[in-house]
């Protein structure tokens, strides 16, 4: 799974959302690091509501502006559990050999 | 001025996406530069812009060609990089230019430079995964890239549909590498990992060998079909079909990583499919039919088989 994904299933793991809190919840989680943009967002979207992973929830006008809440199906919360399985298995593996004494002539420096 | 751009941006999406969507975009766009300056604003233009040209060419993130197009960049930027750096550097081993001659001017040899130098600054982008830079880098690296080819023959002395021939197989497969960068989606690119190294590794090599071959330069004229017959291509030729074609029972299935191997090897395989389908009309001129009968036959196949898997996913 793509880190653009990954972020975007994360922001609406808690709650659905709309778009410009999507972009606010993916710079929050990514601690700054991935600023998406808008026609970006809603490539990803389009393609998160065609896989089934997404879908929209309610439509509103807020201040005179459209709005779209987004949130969840139930394959996507699957899919985003199974990669932070995945995510968390490799993150535990590897702080256990980091915490593992070096092995000598186990590496070439 | 802004709110004229981005009456343009959306303008640029499809009518029935504008109708739905397009006040919604709007909102988001608000939101988002609210209080940005010019710049940020001008790159969250482009990006909408981009969005909606993308669903405007049935390229948009959640199509089939544009998901294979995103796991095929890393490797067109490796050929890309190969096609632009690599090989003009290898010709200039074999055969130094004629810099200081008066009757070789230099502007196409520059301008040949600057798309080696972007096109390689492009590979180190897209291997450090620093995926905007990439796609800022290549329109440029194409308008270099066709400065040059269109100086470098203006003079040939040759007939023009050698000129022509020639012009298309130095550009053809580096413009499709850039094409394929450019209709990798940037939410389907990630960071940097083993996947995108690999590929952009595999990528420089295709590239150096069939760039090679196609522009008569470097060491690998051995191949070129017009001098030593037929065979070699064919060898080049068969593996890169029997990949297209085996590509349809993945497709179905909807593996989409051998579609991304077909797409970013199809330059490859147009190179060798020009050379062998000219060396069979000037040869034997039924034969040549051969050749562009089976690509077409497998291009439609592959064109039936991506819209019949597609068909349920669009929305």
């Amino acid at each position: 799974m793509q880190e653009p994904t990954l972020l975007l299933l994360t922001a609406l793991a808690d709650a659905p959302r709309h778009g410009y809190a999507l972009l606010q919840e993916v710079a929050t989680i990514s601690g700054g690091r991935v600023k998406m943009r808008t026609g970006t967002l809603y490539g990803a979207l389009d393609r998160l509501l065609g896989q089934g992973l997404i879908h929209v929830v309610g439509e509103e006008i807020v201040d005179g502006r459209a709005r779209r809440t987004y949130a969840l199906t139930h394959s996507g919360r699957e899919i985003l559990t199974a990669e932070a399985e995945r995510l968390r298995t490799v993150a535990a593996e590897a702080e256990r050999r980091l915490s593992m004494p070096r092995l000598r002539g186990a590496y070439s420096t | 001025m802004t709110q004229r751009a981005l009456r343009l941006a959306l303008g640029i999406h499809p009518a029935g996406y504008r109708r739905e969507m397009g006040a919604e975009l709007a909102a988001v766009f608000a939101d988002s530069t609210a209080g940005a300056g010019r710049w940020a604003t001008g790159r969250e233009l482009l990006d909408l812009a981009a969005h909606g040209l993308r669903l405007r060419l049935g390229l948009g993130s959640h199509g089939l060609i544009a998901r294979a197009a995103g796991l095929a960049a890393p490797f067109a930027a490796g050929a890309l990089a190969s096609g632009l750096a690599v090989d003009p550097l290898l010709r200039d081993l074999i055969r130094p230019r004629p810099y200081s001659d008066p009757l070789h001017p230099t502007a196409p040899y520059l301008l040949e430079l600057i798309a080696a130098v972007l096109a390689a600054l492009t590979a180190l982008a897209a291997v450090r995964g620093r995926w905007t830079a990439t796609r800022l880098l290549v329109p440029p690296a194409m308008l270099a890239l066709l400065g040059a080819t269109v100086l470098l023959l203006q003079d040939d002395p040759g007939p023009w549909k050698q000129v022509v021939f020639y012009g298309a197989l130095y550009c053809g497969p580096r413009a499709l590498w850039m094409l394929i960068l450019l209709a990798a989606p940037r939410d389907l690119l990630g960071p940097s990992n083993r996947w995108s190294a690999l590929s952009a590794v595999c990528g420089l090599l295709v590239g150096v060998v069939l760039l090679c071959v196609s522009t008569h330069s470097a060491p690998l004229r051995s191949l070129e079909p017009f001098l030593y017959g037929p065979a070699p291509l064919l060898a080049l030729l068969t593996p890169v079909l029997t990949l297209m074609v085996a590509t349809l029972p993945g497709l179905l299935r909807g593996h989409l990583r051998l579609a991304a191997v077909a797409l970013a090897a199809s330059p490859a395989g147009a190179v060798a499919l020009t050379y062998l389908t000219a060396y069979l009309w000037v040869t034997t001129r039924l034969l040549a039919l051969l050749p562009p009968a089976a690509a077409a036959a497998t291009g439609v196949a592959l064109a039936l088989a991506g819209r019949r898997r597609l068909q349920p996913a669009q929305h």
